[in-house]
């Protein structure tokens, strides 16, 4: 096994639980984000060599889930099960607590890119400007995109919006 | 943004943040297993490309290669393939089983998998038809640009390889006609390990393709064409696809590529989706460029998917529902001999 191989088992190990959280979220159930990651660390494997010269490896390991949840769609095909013999898998436990699930549930129903955004500013905790390079779309349509996914969160959970200049 | 929004944002999001994430399917060795067979494949597509060109220039085969104007059974006047008509066939081989037939204007496929193929496997054949002067330089994956004169198929020059170099596999690639390529490719069992009987295999399943046939292909649900749009691709497989072009611009099918793309797929047990409306008492998914309908007919569900909805007459989601509403599945789509012409 290279040294290259070890440092990126290394690396994957340690990040796995982060990754699988944002992935979680993005997704909405298990199965499908655990399909991310998998997708995610393999593609990360295949540019090791570049992925981990970069400034920033988590940022560019970030963005790696990110596009590949924005391009899932696209993949549908690779959803679809070959033959009828093949099991769909057993729903993973449930280990959200109401709460959780209610917003995983509302999360679930915003736009591929509005939910992204909402993920990777609140739960990644990445800054505009990051959330704005990891989408490739301006900081201005982050921004954007976070007033229209709170609100449409706000909209799905019964909150009532904010007034104008509580924003 | 405001700092009341930022708050809201993180304490609505915090309920995710804490609690720990379910029991993984994550596999990091999977994860590299599969990411060394796409280096490979990364390799041995970049070294094909180079091959094909030296190859294909050290037989003077580009020099004799019409540019346009070649007919036959469903191609069109420019040479190329019409996709709602297979101009490819494969007669049953020993060992394995259709699984998928794709169509576009350049290339016609179908591919095959090994009886004993698991979901998990990558052992497959396929076989791979082109139109007028287009050189195989996409030739599949998991080989290597052949070089090995081979005994003709169906009367014609053949080249064979059976190698694992940079992974295992075999295959032929003859010329179906006299200025068009094909080429089966059968993989190894595994990566790294040689099918005694790769190259066998793909003898029988090119002595099994048929290339002289014109078969208007069937679906279980008709579509109506979108003003101004044309069939570009077509798919018969685990899942059913129309696909929907723009026409092409002034430079032509070389031309830069037309704004966007309409795909309308029957799929047969999709896997999970999260409805988020009723479409007609369906459960559906509705997003911008992107609607499916669940189970719409038995367990055939329909999926609608605009590339670009920002620069056509679905930009809006009601638009695209409303077409997704106009798609008509036969009565039992589960009986292929009820199939019908796709386009209506």
């Amino acid at each position: 096994v290279s040294d290259a191989t070890v440092e990126y088992v290394d690396y994957v190990t340690g990040h796995l639980p982060q990754l699988r959280r944002v992935a979680h979220a993005l997704a909405g159930d298990a199965h499908r984000a655990d399909d991310l990651v998998q997708e995610t660390i393999t593609k990360l494997f295949v540019h090791w060599r570049k992925a981990s010269q970069a400034s920033n490896l988590d940022g560019y390991v970030r963005t790696m889930l990110v596009r590949t949840f924005l391009d899932e769609r696209r993949l549908r095909w690779a959803r679809v099960r070959l033959t009828a013999s093949v099991p769909e898998p057993a729903p993973a436990p449930d280990h959200d607590s109401a709460e959780g699930v209610t917003v995983r549930a509302a999360l679930a129903q915003l736009p591929h890119r509005q939910r992204a955004v909402l993920v990777l500013r609140f739960l990644a905790d990445l800054s505009v400007d990051e959330v704005a390079e990891v989408m490739r779309c301006s900081p201005g349509t982050v921004k954007s995109q976070t007033f229209h996914g709170l609100a449409a969160m706000r909209r799905l959970l019964g909150e009532p919006a904010p007034s104008v200049k509580e924003l | 943004m405001s700092d009341d929004e930022e708050v809201y944002g993180v304490t609505l999001l915090a309920p995710l943040r804490e609690q720990p994430p379910p029991p993984s399917r994550v596999d990091i060795a999977t994860a590299i297993r599969t990411g060394n067979h796409r280096r490979r494949v990364r390799m041995t597509l970049a070294g094909t490309a180079c091959l094909v060109v030296v190859v294909l220039v050290a037989v003077g085969i580009i020099s004799t290669l019409p540019t346009a104007g070649t007919t036959a059974g469903g191609s069109t006047e420019a040479g190329m393939f019409d996709p709602l008509i297979r101009n490819l066939d494969v007669t049953p081989v020993a060992g394995f089983v259709y699984r998928a037939f794709t169509a576009e204007a350049v290339q016609q496929t179908i591919m095959l998998v090994r009886s004993s193929a698991t979901t998990d496997s990558f052992t497959q054949a396929k076989v791979t038809i082109y139109a007028v002067g287009k050189q195989p330089n996409t030739l599949g994956f998991d080989w290597s640009w052949p070089t090995t004169l081979a005994e003709p198929v169906h009367g014609r020059a053949s080249y064979s390889f059976d190698d694992c170099d940079p992974v295992c596999g075999a295959g032929l690639v003859w010329q179906w006609r006299a200025d068009s390529w094909a080429s089966v490719i059968v993989e190894g069992p595994d990566n790294r390990v040689r099918d005694p009987q790769g190259l066998s295999a793909a003898r029988q399943i090119a002595a099994a393709t048929q290339t002289g046939v014109s078969i208007p292909v069937r679906t279980p649900m008709t579509v109506p064409r979108p003003a101004g749009m044309r069939v570009v691709a077509f798919s018969d497989g685990p899942a059913v696809r129309v696909v929907f072009n723009d026409p092409p611009g002034p430079n032509g099918p070389n031309g830069p590529a037309p704004p966007h793309m309409l795909q309308v797929t029957a799929f047969y047990r999709l896997g999970r989706v999260t409805s988020t409306t009723m479409v007609d008492g369906h459960p559906a998914h509705v997003e911008r460029g992107n609607v499916t309908v669940l189970n719409l007919a038995g367990d055939w569900s329909l999926e609608v998917l605009d590339t670009k909805p920002d620069q056509n007459p679905f930009a809006s989601t009601d638009s695209l529902v409303r077409y997704a509403r106009t798609v008509r599945f036969v009565a039992n789509p589960d009986d292929r001999s009820t199939w019908v012409s796709p386009l209506r």
